[in-house]
């Protein structure tokens, strides 16, 4: 299942690197889109519930603890995060590796690959990040893997793609790229355990109740400040 | 082997002046960065009194410098 709102210029082209994503993969598992319809958090939940997808796939604006949707509200956040257990999770958005995806195992995803940082790129060279973001969820659907364990192979094309951008003294893109692969992460049952939260109050509640302890703290917070508004992709 | 942040956005500034305006298709060469989303001419705009995004772009040079260091 992919989820690709689109509401301004970057979405744009983020929703056009998805269709692509999915284009790849199309011949190995049957996609259900939202390309023709809203992709905003009853329906996104509602075809959860009918299609039961293996893989789900966002590529929109992200925050810490929110997947944003069409209608600039969230469709994942903290409080359904469980509604994606059992499932590959793909994230091309700003932050929520951060948060939705160190809570993501405790949650029953099997695995969650998200940027920890605010992924950034330029228009110089569209193709080449649209390339090496999609890598991920393409090698791993063709070749029947885990995202665990692609994600190495995926960490050092992006590297050497920003090394062949550098030679062609496309110097910001090959920044911007080293930044992404950098910031990228996979969760996984097993894996490395997340970063400790930076917060000190974070870290007591998590040494004190566990992760799963932490994430019904931080729940509560979101049920009474709402969720953070930055919207990054 | 690492520098000062001035003498950092003297280099981050001297790779944004080189930085083609327009990018071969004839748009606007754009950096998404953040909430941010900036054409070249906005970002020397904004770079003296913009301090985060002066933070922002110069972690990304500094993130190519340190992965070219690890490359030998």
């Amino acid at each position: 299942m992919a989820a690709a709102p689109k509401f301004d210029e970057v979405t744009e082209i983020s929703l056009e690197w998805c269709v692509q994503a999915m284009d790849e993969i199309s011949d190995k598992i049957d996609i259900f889109d939202f390309y023709d319809r809203e992709a905003v958090r009853s329906q996104v939940l509602q075809a959860l519930d009918d299609k039961f997808p293996q893989w789900f796939v966002h590529y929109d604006h992200g925050s810490e603890y929110v997947m944003w949707g069409d209608d600039e509200k969230p469709i994942i956040d903290l409080s359904n995060l469980d509604r994606l257990a059992g499932m590959h999770v793909y994230c091309l958005n700003c932050l929520s590796g951060k948060g939705l995806g160190a809570h993501a195992v405790s949650k029953g995803v099997l695995e969650y690959w998200g940027y920890v940082d605010s992924v950034a790129f330029t228009t110089d060279a569209l193709e080449e990040f649209r390339d090496v973001f999609n890598y991920g969820i393409v090698m791993a659907v063709v070749e029947g893997k885990w995202l665990k364990d692609v994600v190495e192979e995926a960490r050092q094309h992006g590297y050497d793609t920003a090394d062949r951008l550098r030679e062609e003294s496309k110097i910001m893109a090959a920044s911007a790229m080293v930044r992404d692969m950098n910031i990228l992460h996979v969760y996984y049952e097993g894996g490395p355990e997340p970063p400790e939260p930076e917060c000190w109050f974070s870290r007591l509640a998590k040494s004190l109740f566990g992760w799963n302890g932490l994430w019904l703290l931080r729940m509560l917070r979101q049920k009474l400040l709402g969720p953070e508004r930055a919207r990054n992709l | 082997m690492f520098t000062r942040d001035d003498e950092l956005d003297k280099e981050v500034l001297e790779v944004l002046r080189q930085q083609p305006e327009k990018n071969s298709d004839g748009t606007s060469w754009k950096l998404k960065l953040g909430r941010k989303y900036l054409t070249k001419r906005e970002i020397i705009d904004n770079w003296a009194d913009d301090e985060k995004l002066r933070g922002d772009v110069r972690k990304l040079l500094l993130g190519l410098k340190l992965h070219l260091l690890g490359r030998g």
